[in-house]
């Protein structure tokens, strides 16, 4: 009861007056909210991406055999069919290949043995999908490997009709079959886009380059094993997959996964961590931001209800009352943006997020992303974090409102400065120098907390950072004045005073405006010193001008094929070609993870030789490269795995694991893992895998780039699926990609950065509602609307210069922290630090311009109160 | 000089028309010291914004020499308070961050008055208010007299024509109270300047060379 009353007398009244700065806040944390859900849920996606596409089409499967990119010799199928409990071994070949008509895309070829796939369809309606018992003849052609079935959406797509030809485009060229049927199968849509084909097993490896081998087994185990109702003996999947494992290991290596099927690689999520980390830190700085946003909305609020809390408490409200009033007022700012922030969520998940998500699948985990989503569990935290959000940055000033002595804010009335004393702002930095000594001992000696280090570092700098931002932006008040004096007069002295005055008021703006800018800097500095580093180690170390492959992007991508290495020689005839080395990528499971293994064939690749080695030479080490005891690990993997020269790494072979010797320490940033060099043929012998990613072109001296290009074209002919890359080519593709991934970060900045600008305009608005009689007071001496609106916008434009000054050193700070300590405590990378000098001196500029037009917008409106009404009755 | 033309001043807000000021027509002389006396709510303020310029009447005019406040533009309106009609308020005269001599200099600083040439006069001032070893103190170092006298100073640098003072002593004790008023009293007619004071204290107003009775926002009496 008293509550209402309160709420009445305190909230309601003074919320339903239009008000731009609690809008404002509102915004800050709606932005802020978005940009945190944005990032979960494209983590989510990536995640989900990693593995999704194959197990769209294998949904039903009670259990699965999962091979990784080696894949399984067929005899796995059968073998799994005489495990007891086993009702349908279903074999699968999936991969990728252009289809002919179709550009930009590629489609997904899934394998299948009709045989068993249309016993199983009955029940499970596998892959295969459509019932062709009825046609026996199109059930037979298709059995044959001479007919195709095609997803209804690609059918589409291509306007196929059944009887029409598809021409598929594999690495060892085209190949045509007749579509027996279109298939409108949900599963089949999802997968891939629904650009999916199904074949028989033989035609599939055949287009698909796979001789023999297979990509997984789908289980069906016999009925008894779902339904406890069912009169059949129960089938205990734990033993049949323990059966399986026996049977399987015999012919299998041990890189397969027998289980239920996996709806996510587990080793996805390991590497899918630090792309995670590094994005929710933009989020939190977001967030951070409307937490001071909402703590300062909240604390003029206080200030200028000094009177009507004091009457209050004089008339015998407790403490306890006030505080829970103004925490429901936070908690109604705090729920209204995080409702906006959800919403704007679901618009960026359709839009900007697809892209970024895509781009971090198909450069990780050569997948197609799944769509973006937010979830209903994703959009109910989002809720829970505004209003969480809006109660921590309430708390300091509802529990001072509730402290308020009732006589002192009776009689002081609004003009109660809001803001601490020198004392407290003395206090303050010391606590900042205290937290900085901290962070900066964490950030000489990196390994103190473990991986975290660096995260605590940070935050604790940023924490010191702020507490200190008040005392700098007094000290530089101080300096500033005398000048301003001089240069702008009277406003000018006004400005300087105003900043003296109220430190902490002003350092709030300043704060959140040097946190976007840090932000800017941290982003586009890393981007800068990444993508230099890269391209620059590409140079220094990638081989050849010409690099020939089915398609892949810089790190590998989505619907590519491997090529045969063949290829190789056909190649090597055409005139202008040197050198041809043949280059094989795999992700092998490792220690709980992956790591990149990386065949390069050191036969062909020695006279072209380019990587620098820690501690030799090539030379010194071809024989024990060539004969397939030894390898040479990058730095990032001694680094994360604690193994160096001497050790042995053991990977896992077709046949069993393989043990090489490591000879040698070379510079690598092709994964966050680190990466494994191998010679290619020992690498093609241990994996039983002849294929090949790309061709690495080395040219005659004087021969043109772009004349042996065409020639090799013509050389392997245009019914293959080939791509040949220049090595500028390459280099732009490499920064568009990171590009890509950056992309993300750079919606964050957005945020962030506008987020800052409204706390500007917030802060000042409020600054000069807090001014209202000294602006009148002004005015009635006879200072012009001018010279009034003159003196805020140079008090903005001071803290522009002031938090544009703070937060290109804290991003300057925050960046090297990152390259320096996280990233390597993480990846094991330790890219240079490049500042980034033009995106410092355009953000600068627009901190200043913006945060003296925000000054411009309440000044004016200030300058417009009429004396009278601001002088108050007297 | 100074004369209000039959002015009515209404505010209207969302819930209420309130007739502040309902037809009153006044003369202020050259030189003569004008005491405007009322119970609280009878309209002395508005009336006192309303010969300074702070507020513009709802109908009638307000002359100063011939020039109607009411109609004039805002820069006008401006310099004019900024120099030759200037207003002395109860509460918060002094702008707390800077010196008493600085918020005496505000008006000739704001007017673009050479720094130097702005600190003597102020000095000056502040020496006629009996404050001259105080000008380098903070209002808030000030007592309220005092602060109220900085005010004062602040009106006689600019050697304004007309003073408008708003209970000036109204919250200063007797002592201090009668320091100022015999200030306020000094300064009209010197320079030929007029004063108008507003105020509640039937002795107060006895210095005045003329008393101006409001209630409920007109005229009731003038003595
Ligand atoms: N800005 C305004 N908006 C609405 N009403 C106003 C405004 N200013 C004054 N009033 C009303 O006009 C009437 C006259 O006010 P005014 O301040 O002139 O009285 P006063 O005689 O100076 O009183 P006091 O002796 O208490 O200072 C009052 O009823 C007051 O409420
Ligand atoms: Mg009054």
């Amino acid at each position: 009861m008293t509550g209402g009353v309160l709420l009445r007398a305190l909230v309601l009244r003074w919320l339903a007056r239009p008000r731009a700065r609690s809008a404002l806040a509102v915004v800050a944390v709606a932005l802020g909210v978005a940009a945190f859900l944005a990032s979960a849920s494209v983590a989510d996606t990536v995640v989900r991406s990693a593995r999704a596409h194959v197990n769209q089409l294998s949904g039903g499967a009670d259990l699965a055999i999962e091979a990784d990119e080696t894949g399984l010799p067929l005899q796995a199928a059968v073998a799994a069919r005489s495990v007891v409990g086993v009702r349908a071994a279903l074999p699968r070949v999936i991969g990728w290949a252009r289809a002919d008509g179709l550009t930009g895309s590629r489609v997904l070829v899934v394998g299948v043995d009709p045989m068993a796939e249309i016993d199983a369809v009955a029940e499970s309606g596998g892959p295969g999908g459509a019932d062709l018992r009825a046609r026996p003849a199109d059930a037979l052609a298709f059995a044959a490997g001479r007919a195709a079935l095609v997803a209804s959406g690609l059918a589409e797509t291509l306007e196929l009709t059944v009887g029409a030809e598809l021409t598929l485009i594999g690495p060892n060229g085209s190949l045509s079959y007749p579509v027996v049927d279109i298939v409108a199968d949900g599963r089949m849509a999802k997968a891939a886009g629904g650009r999916v084909v199904v074949l028989a097993l033989p035609a599939a490896q055949a287009v698909l380059g796979r001789a023999g081998r297979i990509d997984r087994v789908d289980i069906f185990l016999d009925s008894g094993s779902t339904s406890s109702s069912s009169s059949a003996p129960a089938v205990d999947p734990v033993r049949v997959t323990a059966d399986l494992r026996a049977a399987v290991r015999a012919i299998a290596p041990r890189n397969v996964h027998v289980g239920p099927p996996r709806l996510v690689d587990s080793t996805a999520e390991d590497v899918m961590g630090t792309i995670d980390v590094a994005m929710r830190v933009g989020a939190v700085i977001a967030l951070l931001i409307g937490v001071f946003l909402i703590h300062h909305t909240v604390a003029v609020g206080v200030a200028e209800r000094r009177r009507e809390i004091g009457i209050l408490r004089a008339m015998g409200a407790t403490r306890g009352q006030v505080l829970r009033v103004f925490a429901a007022e936070a908690s109604v700012l705090g729920l209204t943006g995080g409702a906006l922030g959800v919403v704007l969520a679901y618009v960026l998940a359709r839009g900007a997020l697809e892209g970024f998500a895509g781009a971090v699948t198909s450069a990780y985990f050569g997948t197609d992303p799944a769509r973006v989503e937010v979830s209903p569990a994703l959009a109910a935290s989002g809720l829970l974090i505004g209003v969480v959000v809006a109660l921590v940055a309430a708390w300091a000033p509802a529990s001072q409102a509730a402290r308020l002595p009732p006589n002192d804010s009776i009689r002081r009335g609004p003009d109660g400065s809001h803001g601490a004393g020198t004392g407290a702002v003395r206090r303050r930095f010391v606590a900042a120098l205290v937290m900085a000594a901290a962070g900066s001992l964490l950030v000489v000696f990196p390994s103190t907390l473990g991986r975290t280090t660096g995260y605590i570092a940070l935050l604790l700098l940023l924490i010191a950072f702020l507490a200190a931002s008040p005392l700098v932006l007094q000290l530089a008040a101080r300096a500033v004045s005398p000048l301003l004096t001089r240069w702008c007069g009277v406003p000018g002295r006004l400005a300087a005073d105003d900043l003296l005055r109220h430190p902490r008021r002003a350092a709030l703006p300043a704060a959140a405006l040097a946190f976007g800018l840090a932000l800017v800097i941290e982003t586009s500095g890393t981007l800068e010193s990444i993508s230099n580093e890269t391209v620059r180690w590409m140079d220094e170390n990638v081989a050849g001008e010409l690099f020939v492959s089915s398609g892949r992007s810089v790190m590998g991508g989505a619907g590519y094929t491997p090529l045969m290495a063949e290829l190789g020689a056909e190649i090597a005839r055409v005139p202008g070609v040197a050198h041809v080395v043949r280059v094989r990528f795999r992700r092998l499971p490792w220690r709980g993870t992956r790591i990149f293994v990386l065949g390069l064939d050191i036969e062909a690749y020695a006279p072209v030789w380019k990587l620098a080695l820690r501690d030799g030479e090539l030379a010194d080490h071809a024989l024990e490269l060539t004969s397939g005891r030894g390898c040479f690990v990058s730095e990032n993997f001694v680094l994360l795995h604690g193994l160096d020269v001497g050790d042995t790494v053991t990977l896992p072979g077709a046949a069993g694991e393989t043990g090489f010797r490591i000879l040698d320490v070379f510079n690598d940033y092709s994964w966050p893992r680190g990466t494994v060099l191998l010679d290619q043929p020992r690498m093609a012998e241990m994996l039983q895998d002849p294929l090949v990613d790309d061709f690495s072109v080395t040219l005659v001296p004087g021969a043109d780039v772009a004349a042996t290009s065409s020639a090799i074209d013509a050389a392997l002919g245009a019914d293959r699926d080939i791509v040949i890359t220049s090595a500028a080519e390459m280099h732009a593709q490499a920064r568009q990609v990171l590009a890509d991934i950056f992309s993300l970060a750079y919606a964050q900045v957005a945020a962030a950065l506008a987020v800052a600008f409204l706390g500007v305009l917030n802060t000042l608005w409020i600054s000069v509602v807090l001014r209202r009689r000294e602006l009148g007071l002004l005015r009635s001496v006879g200072a012009t609307r001018g010279q009034i609106v003159r003196s805020i916008v140079i008090e903005a434009a001071v803290l522009g210069v002031v938090g544009a000054v703070l937060g290109l050193i804290g991003g300057a700070i925050v960046e090297w922290v990152l390259l320096r300590r996280i990233l390597p405590a993480d990846t094991g990378w330790a890219y240079p630090f490049h500042f980034p000098w033009a995106t410092a001196a355009v953000v600068g500029v627009l901190a200043i311009v913006t945060s003296a037009l925000a000054g411009w917008f309440p000044a004016r409106a200030a300058a417009r109160v009429p004396i009278a009404d601001a002088l108050g009755h007297e | 000089m100074l004369e209000l033309q039959d002015v009515t001043k209404t505010y209207v807000q969302t819930r209420r028309r309130v007739e502040a000021v309902r037809g009153i027509s006044l003369r202020v002389e050259p030189g003569e010291m004008l005491v405007l006396l009322g119970a609280s709510g009878s309209g002395k303020s508005t009336l006192l914004h309303l010969l300074g310029g702070l507020d513009r009447p709802t109908t009638g005019r307000v002359l100063f020499r011939g020039d109607d406040l009411g109609t004039l533009p805002d820069d006008k309106l401006t310099a004019l308070r900024r120099e030759r009609i200037v207003h002395v308020f109860q509460f918060f005269n002094l702008l707390p961050t800077l010196t008493a001599a600085e918020n005496a200099a505000l008006p000739l600083l704001l007017g673009g008055v050479p720094a130097a040439e702005a600190r003597r006069r102020a000095d000056e001032a502040l020496e006629r208010v009996a404050l001259g070893g105080r000008s380098a103190h903070y209002p808030e170092e000030l007592s309220g007299g005092e602060q109220q006298r900085v005010a004062i100073a602040r009106a006689l640098t600019v050697r304004p024509e007309v003073l408008l003072a708003d209970e000036p002593t109204g919250n200063l004790d007797s002592a201090t109270g009668n320091e100022v008023l015999s200030i306020l009293r000094e300064m009209a007619g010197d320079e030929g300047r007029s004063v108008v004071m507003v105020t509640h204290d039937e002795a107060a107003a006895a210095i005045g060379d003329r008393r101006v009775r409001i209630r409920d926002g007109r005229i009731e009496s003038v003595a």
